[in-house]
């Protein structure tokens, strides 16, 4: 036997031992879920869209994992989400049976450099998230502020925009364009909650909201003021226009237009990356990757799943646009690291 | 309109929607006596269900049924053990527990669920009677107006304060002072968190209820060391008692229902205040207030009404608007859409059957359950007169369970605790309670409301109609109360002079 040959049986050895013990390990993680019960740990309070989400998956995922574990969904809302995040990433079991379904827009947090946070957003391994929520700004149709142009105009008496506080779509459209354009807004804060805010723009306390997209076409009382013509939609985060909102310019245009220093653009690009998270689910960084790698693809078919997403179209929890784990994963390690100059001024958007 | 109302009954009372609403009532029945469970979380827990039923009146009849009883059943173990099922029920305790200890824990309930049954009747009516006028009644009440509204709950403290003025306004500001822990919304500081992530949200209203009034009772029994109820009764009597009750007292409870009904019908107030509010609004118009967390029947009645009748006032806004009056509502919305329903205008025109028929839900599913409490209450009420020492291993499982079911988080239950000990020495000293909880429920009310207020409005707000007849109201009630105080003195004066002049 020639030297190369030995070299090349050894290497065909340790690829077939490579091979067995992938396939050792896989048998290792379907053994694994056998009999065990997954915790889907949420963010938010039973009845709003995350948690909607979770339950439903709660239901359909099983079935699609090796060993068809029980899963239960687990409210641990709290702290902006932070409860959730630092738990599942510090406390919970590293070993595939707790996911995580946080804020989408948790990071943030993390890139404000709040010490309370004890999670990189980079290093949880995702799932997956079955759509995009990004957000968009309207005003009452009757209000003076019908564009950003007059955003920008009306600096005597600003839009009056309603929010619950410091943390919320609203608010971030409201301070970027403020930063980003130079629009003007009367921030009234403290709101108890969206449905408060959305009375307060029918009785005309305040002209203006923002708020994440798929529940402005997905439910009262947006559906009949869009039918009555109530309200002007001023504009929207995403990359590209919604199909439903043709007409509407994104941030990114609008940014162009009044040549928005690139500074500033990254600053917004990292604040609506949460857009992009949509409801994103996710493991621990200590979890096997045999057992994300099952779990990502038990993600992916239930997210196929025609009766997943019977019951989704149903409670409007629409559209489904579903994005893999490894793209999730890419987008929270670049969201996780920014230049100090992003960092600093996404401090100072955010107010923290 | 009377078409869609009749037919609203047919709907609820035809096959399979009624079995649906037995069934739902059950489900609502259980989780309403086990603390731990809450409300909330079954209801969302139940909501796929939903799916499986389709159509839209089974549908509700199971999930609205449910939710109208946990209320209900809320206020039996509060009058029972002290310890408040839902944290919507702990205005109850502050009589009914007493009129348990005297034995009466059979009027006391008789009490609850009549008056529950009679203002669940009454919110189905405001509901019904509010449908035309929904939405301009809403709009009404805009941030300065619910301002107005918790600064008048806030006089309520100068009548829970019982014997000493001062005392109560002192745990009312004590209250008003923890309501401020927590994330500021209006600048995200972070206010007394103490470097936990766990007060961001502020104290948990459930957790420190609990502790407060529960946890003093429990140790009170095992220092007594006897059963709850202390006067010996040969027979069980009083669960018809305390039916008859709700109609010689009918006028408070109609009231106090109605109170239910018009705070649930207003977002951003929440369930906490109306309990607080019927049960000081009957301390102060009773004749003899002095009476009250003695075991004054009075103060059953008023929290058990408006804790039912707000089921129906918190429809108000769901169907008029699609805006959910309550946390509960905002899960009964997710049904409307799995139905195929727009909770909406088309709620009052195309759909105003069903609307109706959501009316029937909550006075049948109300009937249904009252009618059958009362088949086992005597069952129930035996348990009062069981040894204290065998029944508190029990209560205080069911107080923490309570206190750490709803968000999952182990520092509820330490809340429990040091609230609980700040309960035994309240008790001890005889510091009021009521006032600090009802300051805890209203400061960040108050605060969030008077912010809005001010930023959306300037200091017009202050001049705005609705705003300066509450504020009347408020000042006129005040005084009311102060003269009344006086003439009570003075009357006892006379009377303690007549005496003495007799004696001499």
């Amino acid at each position: 036997m020639t030297k190369r040959a030995i070299y090349q049986s050894i290497l065909v050895l340790l690829l077939a031992g490579f091979l067995l013990m992938s396939f050792v390990g896989q048998a290792a993680a379907k053994d694994f879920y056998e009999g065990k019960t997954i915790r889907i740990l949420v963010c938010c309070s039973p009845g709003g869209f995350y948690d909607r989400w979770s339950r439903l998956f709660a239901r359909y995922l099983g079935k699609y994992i090796p060993g068809e574990p029980d899963i239960i969904v687990q409210n641990m809302p709290g702290a902006g989400g932070l409860i959730v995040t630092n738990y599942a990433y510090k406390v919970a079991k590293q070993d595939g049976t707790a996911i995580v379904a946080p804020l989408g827009g948790q990071y943030l947090d993390q890139v404000a450099g709040r010490k309370e946070v004890l999670f990189d957003f980079g290093k949880f391994q995702w799932l997956g998230t079955q759509e995009v929520a990004h957000s968009v700004l309207f005003c009452r149709k009757d209000s003076k502020f019908q564009s950003v142009e007059d955003l920008i105009k009306n600096k005597k008496e600003p839009a009056k925009l309603g929010n619950t506080g410091t943390s919320g779509s609203s608010y971030f459209i409201g301070k970027v364009l403020e930063k980003a354009v130079g629009a003007n807004f009367n921030f009234v804060m403290g709101y108890p909650g969206g449905s408060e805010i959305d009375l307060a723009v029918e009785r005309g306390e305040v002209a203006c909201r923002g708020m994440t997209i798929p529940p402005h076409f997905g439910r009262e009382p947006y559906l009949t003021w869009h039918k009555t013509n109530f309200i002007t939609q001023l504009i929207q985060t995403g990359s590209e226009r919604d199909s439903r909102m043709k007409d509407v310019p994104t941030l990114g245009e609008v940014m162009e237009k009044y040549k928005t220093p690139q500074e500033i653009r990254s600053i917004a690009k990292v604040i609506f990356a949460s857009g992009d998270f949509g409801r994103p689910l996710g493991v621990g960084p200590g979890v096997p990757a045999d057992r994300v790698k099952l779990l990502r693809t038990a993600y992916a078919k239930a997210l196929a799943d025609p009766q997943l997403l019977a019951e989704a179209e149903k409670g409007r929890m629409t559209p489904v646009i579903p994005a893999s784990g490894e793209k999730v994963q890419k987008l929270a390690e670049f969201v996780s690291n920014q230049p100090k100059e992003v960092v600093d001024g996404v401090k100072a958007i955010l107010g923290r | 309109m009377l078409d869609a109302f009749i037919e609203g009954l047919f709907h609820v009372l035809s096959w399979p929607a009624f079995g649906f609403l037995l069934l739902g009532a059950l489900v609502g029945f259980i989780v309403g006596i086990l603390p731990g469970l809450g409300g909330l979380a079954t209801l969302a827990l139940m909501l796929p269900f939903a799916y499986k039923i389709g159509e839209p009146i089974s549908a509700f009849a199971f999930l609205l049924g449910m939710h109208a009883i946990t209320g209900t059943t809320g206020d039996l173990t509060s009058i029972l053990f002290g310890i408040p099922g839902e944290g919507t029920a702990a205005a109850t305790i502050m009589d009914g527990y007493p009129m348990t200890k005297n034995g009466e824990a059979g009027r006391a309930m008789g009490a609850a669920l009549m008056s529950s049954l009679v203002a669940g009747l009454e919110g189905a009516l405001i509901l019904a009677l509010a449908i035309p006028i929904m939405r301009p009644l809403v709009l009404f009440f805009g941030s300065p107006e619910l301002f107005m509204l918790a600064i008048l709950g806030i006089t309520f403290i100068a009548s829970l304060s019982g014997s000493s003025l001062t005392k109560g306004l002192l745990c009312g500001g004590i209250g008003l002072m923890l309501a401020a822990i927590g994330v500021d919304p209006q600048t995200g500081t972070l206010r007394y968190t103490m470097g936990t992530l766990y007060l961001w949200d502020g104290l948990s209203l459930g957790p420190v209820v609990v502790g407060l009034f529960a946890i003093p009772e429990i140790i009170d029994l095992a220092v007594r060391g006897t059963s709850i109820a202390e006067a010996k009764v040969q027979k069980i009597t009083g669960v018809m008692e305390g039916v008859k009750d709700t109609f010689r007292h009918f006028g408070l409870t109609m009231r106090c229902g109605f109170i239910g009904a018009f705070i649930g019908a207003l977002p951003g107030l929440g369930g906490g205040v109306s309990q607080w509010l019927a049960y000081g609004h009957a301390v102060q118009s009773s004749k003899d207030p002095s009476r009250f967390g003695k075991g004054a029947v009075e103060g059953v009645l008023g929290p058990g009404a408006a804790n039912n009748s707000k089921e129906g006032g918190n429809l108000i806004p769901t169907v008029a608007f699609g805006i959910p009056g309550s946390s509960a509502m905002a899960i009964l919305l997710g049904a409307f859409l799995i139905v195929g329903l727009n909770p909406g205008p088309e709620m009052l025109t195309k759909h105003l059957d069903i609307t109706f028929a959501m009316v029937w839900i909550l006075v049948v599913a109300n009937i249904v359950t009252v009618g059958a409490s009362f088949m086992f209450l005597n069952q129930l009420v035996k348990l009062t007169f069981v040894r204290g020492h065998l029944l508190i291993p029990f209560l205080l499982m069911f107080v923490f369970l309570g206190a750490f079911a709803a968000h999952n988080n182990f520092s509820d239950m330490i809340v429990t605790v040091i609230f609980g000990l700040v309960g035994y020495v309240m008790v001890l000293f005889q510091w009021p309670r009521p006032p600090f909880v009802l300051g805890l429920v209203l400061g960040t009310i108050v605060e969030n409301y008077l912010w809005i207020s001010s930023s959306a409005y300037g200091a017009a707000w202050l001049t705005h109609p609705t705003v300066v007849a509450i504020f009347l109201l408020m000042v006129g009630t005040l005084f009311y109360s102060v003269v009344q105080t006086r003439r009570g003195k003075s009357l006892e004066d006379t009377a303690r002079k007549g005496a003495e002049e007799r004696v001499e």
